[in-house]
C-alpha cells in the first residue's frame, strides 16, 4: 500500500461569477495535483494569476466550487475550521514585522518540533535586506523541510539573487498563469517555459551573474 | 495599481515624484516596468525620490543613493558607486 500523500489537490475548480442573473466568469482557477512527500516547492506567476486562491482553498479558508483537497488524507473542508490550521497553515505578507531585531513573529518563536501543521504556505515573504533576515527565513524553510513537513514558497522574484534563492531552496515548481498551474520537476525545466521567461523578463540570463 | 497611482500621481505636473516602494507585491516583469517608468520621469525633468527593499533594482535607475538604518542615513554617494562596490553593498545592504 502506498503512503498517504501530504497534499492533493484532486480537480479543484474555483469559479468567480459576476452578476445575478447573467452570470459571468470573471475567474476560473483549475487546479489538480499531489505532492507526496515532504519539499520545499516554488510557487510563482504574475499578480492576479491565482496563487493566494490556491493557498486559500488549501487551508481551507476559500470553498472550492468543486472538487476537493486533502492534506494529510484528509479533504480540509470536512476538518472544523479551527482544526485547519493543525493541517496546513497559510503566512500572509504581513506577518513580516518591521522591528525585526527586536521582536519576531510568534510563529517563529514556538518550537516547530511539534507534529503539525504539515503543510506550510509562505504568501510572498518580502526577502528584506534587514540583517540576516533572508538567512533567517531561508534557515526556518530548511528546518520545516527536515521535520518532514511541507513548504510550499510564493515569492516575486525581483532580483537576480532572489532567483538564485528560489533556484537553490526550491526541489520542485509551479508556475500559475491565468488560473491554470504548470508543475515544473526542477527550475531548468521551469525556465524552459515560455511564460515563465515572459513573467521573468530581464532577470532570465542575469541569475548567472 | 501601482501603475494607476503613479498616472495619478502625474497628473498635476509635479517637480517631484516620492514613491514608496513601489515595486511591493508585484510580478518581475511588471516591476521592470515600473523602474523603465522611473527612468522615463527623470528624462523628462522629474526629480524621483524612491524608497525600495530591492536595492539592485533601484540602484541601476537611480543617480544618488542615501542608505537609511534606524532612522539615520549611514551612507549617501552615487548610485553606480554603491552598485558596483560589491564588498559596501554587502556591508550596507546585505546582498
Amino acid at each position: 500500500m502506498t503512503e498517504t500523500p501530504l497534499l492533493h489537490v484532486d480537480q479543484v475548480h474555483k469559479t468567480y461569477t459576476q452578476g445575478v442573473l447573467n452570470k459571468r466568469v470573471t475567474f476560473d482557477l483549475q487546479a489538480d495535483f499531489t505532492i507526496e512527500k515532504p519539499g520545499i516547492v516554488g510557487v510563482m506567476g504574475p499578480n492576479g494569476s491565482g496563487k493566494t486562491t490556491l493557498f486559500e482553498l488549501i487551508t481551507g479558508s476559500n470553498n472550492p466550487t468543486s472538487g476537493q483537497v486533502r492534506v494529510c488524507g484528509q479533504d480540509i473542508h470536512q476538518v472544523r475550521s479551527d482544526q485547519r490550521d493543525r493541517l496546513a497553515i497559510h503566512y500572509h505578507q504581513s506577518y513580516q514585522v518591521r522591528h525585526f531585531r527586536k521582536r519576531r513573529p510568534n510563529f517563529m518563536l514556538q518550537p516547530s518540533s511539534t507534529d503539525y501543521p504539515k503543510v506550510h504556505l509562505f504568501d510572498e515573504p518580502q526577502f528584506n535586506t534587514q540583517d540576516g533576515y533572508i538567512g533567517f527565513m531561508l534557515d526556518f524553510f530548511r528546518r520545516l523541510r527536515e521535520e518532514s513537513r511541507l513548504v510550499v514558497l510564493c515569492v516575486h522574484p525581483n532580483e537576480p539573487f532572489h532567483l538564485r534563492i528560489m533556484q537553490e531552496i526550491c526541489e520542485s515548481f509551479i508556475f500559475v498563469q491565468k488560473g491554470r498551474l504548470t508543475q515544473a520537476p526542477d527550475f531548468n525545466t521551469l525556465l524552459q517555459n515560455p511564460d515563465v521567461t515572459a513573467y521573468l523578463g530581464e532577470l532570465v540570463g542575469s541569475q548567472a551573474a | 495599481m501601482q501603475m494607476v497611482s503613479i498616472s495619478r500621481a502625474l497628473l498635476g505636473s509635479p517637480g517631484l515624484v516620492l514613491m514608496d516602494e513601489p515595486s511591493q507585491g508585484l510580478a518581475p516583469k511588471i516591476v521592470q516596468d515600473v523602474m523603465k517608468t522611473v527612468s522615463r520621469l527623470k528624462s523628462e525633468g522629474i526629480a524621483v525620490l524612491l524608497v525600495e527593499q530591492n536595492a539592485q533594482s533601484a540602484l541601476a535607475v537611480s543617480d544618488r543613493a542615501y542608505v537609511m538604518d534606524h532612522g539615520k542615513v549611514v551612507h549617501q554617494g552615487p548610485a553606480a558607486e554603491l552598485l558596483e562596490d560589491a564588498p559596501m553593498r554587502e556591508r550596507l545592504l546585505g546582498v
